[in-house]
């Protein structure tokens, strides 16, 4: 047997739950995450081990191994854990019990295409993003050849990036984090972006670098994808590791248990039995589960909804949340069953409408004309999604901001007038 | 395939030998990190790089027309105000401008940080790259303000010999003191902006406290321990006239002064490398 290239062995990560104060009306958590810091840094404090209501388990004692070559898929729904999960593997977050044990090096895509120079070459890109993932020059020289061949980009090796075909910079950091020649890669919902041969692309190269002997851990919601290349699933839900075996028997496992509606809600609770909302997606334009849409294509918040008493009709509340600000609800038509019935209900999104930001969509389930003693129209659950809504025509410069992005909440693109007054 | 490192990830921080060898192997990203922080001023402006010239320039112009022209300063040293004034001034400004940098630092390479895995402390090492810029050019200015004072009273105000080996450690003792007092700082920076705000007005104001504009003899006696005592860019500053143009050294003061700046710099080090541990909750 050979050994394991990748152990995770009873790994927790706990997140404390911060309210925010206010301080002369401005909403700030910098006090208590400041305390919380000094705390541990100069009185030595442990995190405390008990699970209390002030705590979010984000990973809880999860083992599990990864041999060399093996690609091994991560699901789980939105808040599962497994970003955490792979930051944790990248040495981004640290756990708070357990340990890892990883045998090479770690190249990490947890947010791919940032970290470009629209105005370097793409040469000298491909040496940056090689320096981020802690790959020394040299290397990174001798493996250039491999990475502009494998983006396609051999002949844009010396124009400035801002001047390539758009979509380049996604494309080249995954090319990048591929032929970089490391012992392990992280993915983190890398097929969310582009289009169908970017996506094909990068499945193929998975694939090629995992029968090249490199360990993938690959997070994504394509199930399909999932099918096609991993050898190996692993199925987290609220921080824990609710199966672990070959691809199939969990992928069906997963859906089917979606679909029956028997994972819990991650928050709210149950009031009402009779309508219930069982999980919530955001699918792209051609109905596929992504994690995040780009700025120009539609897509669809999509969720299941199980009505058990004919009497009852439900309606889906979906509202639109930028950080603490509401946007907007939008409200289902009605839904009514003679017998209980499971109903798939979308909104559509149009595209050109969200702006690049990080958007929560909140799905809820109401009955209509049913109000609770307490006077409140019933809610029977609430479901939250976060999503991003990302540029992928702008190049991105080497910092955090897109360069030239608008501003606000939304982004329409809104048609315009113009006449010559006399 | 050569031989492959073993990276052990556990719930409690590694320790520090292991901290500092990873500094090692990462030493590369120094490079990398120097460079994107001194682009990131550059980036968006109009006259790009030249600022980094120009925002030293500018004070020490003020400032030597200030004490030349509108209130004289006696300077008792036998040399010109300017030569004066930016002997001490070339290692103040090292303090002055890397308190700047230091806070935003964090800020600015939060993105790589959310990202990558490199050992933070290089971050405030990396931040202190502006800074010598900063300094090898008023070494420029501080050669032509020499040769053009020698050039009109046709007496060289440099005193040449070993003592020019002080500004050594002078210049290292204000990178310490600077470093000391940033990185806590910059950790802080990433919770309150204010801290950046508030670190800028502190370096100002500290210049006034620290014997850079006028000499040291303008302090009564009586009082000088003070300032020293809590002061320990004082001795720095006056360690950095003395090597250039002479003077008198109190080694005493001086000692004392390094002694504080040791200790406190340990304790920020220690601060910074246990901070960093958490640090990767808040980015």
């Amino acid at each position: 047997m050979t050994p394991a290239r990748v152990s995770v062995r009873n790994v927790s990560k706990v997140f404390p739950r911060r309210k925010a104060t206010r301080v002369r009306g401005i909403a700030t958590d910098g006090w208590p995450a400041l305390r919380d810091l000094l705390r541990k840094t100069i009185r030595r404090e442990r995190e405390q081990r008990r699970e209390g209501h002030d705590q979010l388990w984000a990973l809880n004692n999860v083992s599990f191994d990864v041999a060399p070559g093996e690609i091994v898929g991560i699901i789980g729904r939105n808040g599962a854990g497994k970003s955490t999960l792979l930051k944790i593997l990248a040495r981004v977050l640290s756990p708070t019990a357990g340990h890892v044990t990883i045998h090479g090096r770690v190249v990490s895509m947890l947010e791919l295409g940032i970290g470009f120079a629209p105005d370097l070459t793409v040469r000298q890109n491909i040496q940056i993003q090689g320096r981020l993932a802690g790959i020394p020059g040299k290397r990174v020289l001798a493996s250039e050849e491999r990475i502009l061949e494998l983006s396609g980009m051999t002949p844009f090796r010396d124009i400035p990036l801002r001047l390539c075909p758009s979509g380049s910079a996604v494309q080249l950091g995954f090319a990048t984090m591929m032929g970089l020649g490391s012992e392990v890669v992280l993915a983190d919902e890398v097929l969310a972006v582009g289009d169908t041969a970017f996506r094909k692309m990068c499945e193929e190269q998975v694939e090629a670098v995992g029968a090249s002997g490199v360990s993938v851990l690959f997070v994504s919601h394509d199930m399909a994808a999932i099918r096609r290349i991993c050898s190996r699933v692993i199925w987290i839900d609220r921080g824990r590791i609710v199966q672990i075996g070959p691809t199939d028997e969990v992928v069906n496992a997963y859906t089917t248990e979606l679909l029956a509606g028997r994972l819990l809600p991650l928050t709210g609770e149950t009031l009402a039995a009779s309508c219930r909302l069982l999980a919530a997606r955001l699918l792209d334009e051609n109905h596929a589960p992504v994690g995040a849409l780009t700025i120009t294509n539609a897509g669809y918040l999509d969720c299941l909804v199980r009505v058990s008493r004919p009497d009852v009709t439900a309606l889906v509340d979906v509202e639109l949340w930028l950080e603490e600000h509401h946007l907007f609800t939008v409200t289902s038509p009605p839904i009514e069953a003679p017998q209980a019935t499971t109903f798939r209900t979308a909104v559509h999104i149009p595209g050109d409408f969200l702006n690049e930001q990080q958007y929560q969509a909140r799905f809820r389930v109401r009955a209509l004309g049913h109000f609770d003693p307490a006077g409140a129209p019933t809610t029977a659950t609430e479901e939250r999604l976060d999503f991003r809504v990302i540029n992928v025509q702008r190049e991105q410069s080497v910092w955090n901001e897109w360069t030239g992005t608008s501003k606000g909440f939304i982004s329409p693109r809104l048609t315009w007038r113009l006449s010559r007054v006399q | 395939m050569s031989a492959q490192p073993t990276i052990i990830i556990e719930a409690r921080p590694d320790s520090v030998a292991a901290r500092l060898r990873s500094l090692w192997q990462y030493r590369a990203f120094l490079g990398f990190l120097s460079k994107e922080i001194v682009m990131r001023r550059a980036r968006g402006t109009l006259l790009g790089f030249w600022w980094v010239l120009l925002r030293p320039l500018m004070p020490v112009v003020t400032l030597i027309f200030t004490f030349t022209s509108v209130k004289p300063v006696e300077t008792s040293a036998g040399v010109p105000y300017s030569v004066f004034f930016l002997s001490g001034y070339i290692t103040w400004r090292i303090f002055q401008s890397a308190l700047n940098f230091l806070p935003r630092t964090m800020t600015w390479t939060q993105s790589i940080m959310r990202r990558a895995y490199f050992p933070r402390l290089l971050v405030p090492f990396a931040g202190l790259a502006p800074t010598l810029i900063e300094f090898a050019l008023l070494l420029v200015a501080f050669a032509v303000v020499v040769v053009s004072a020698w050039w009109s009273d046709g007496q060289l105000p440099l005193r040449v010999g070993w003592q020019l080996l002080g500004l050594v450690p002078a210049v290292i003792g204000a990178l310490m003191f600077a470093l000391t007092i940033g990185m806590p700082t910059a950790v802080i920076a990433l919770f309150f902006r204010d801290m950046r705000y508030a670190i800028r007005s502190f370096a100002s104001v500290f210049m006034f406290l620290t014997p850079v504009v006028y000499p040291v003899t303008f302090i009564p006696e009586q009082y000088r321990w003070a300032m020293y005592a809590f002061n320990p860019m004082a001795a720095i500053v006056e360690l950095s006239r003395w090597s250039l143009i002479g003077g008198q050294l109190n080694a005493g003061y001086l000692a004392l002064s390094f002694a504080t700046n040791i200790i406190l710099f340990v304790l920020s080090v220690a601060f910074f490398l246990r901070a960093e541990a958490y640090l990767g909750d808040q980015l």
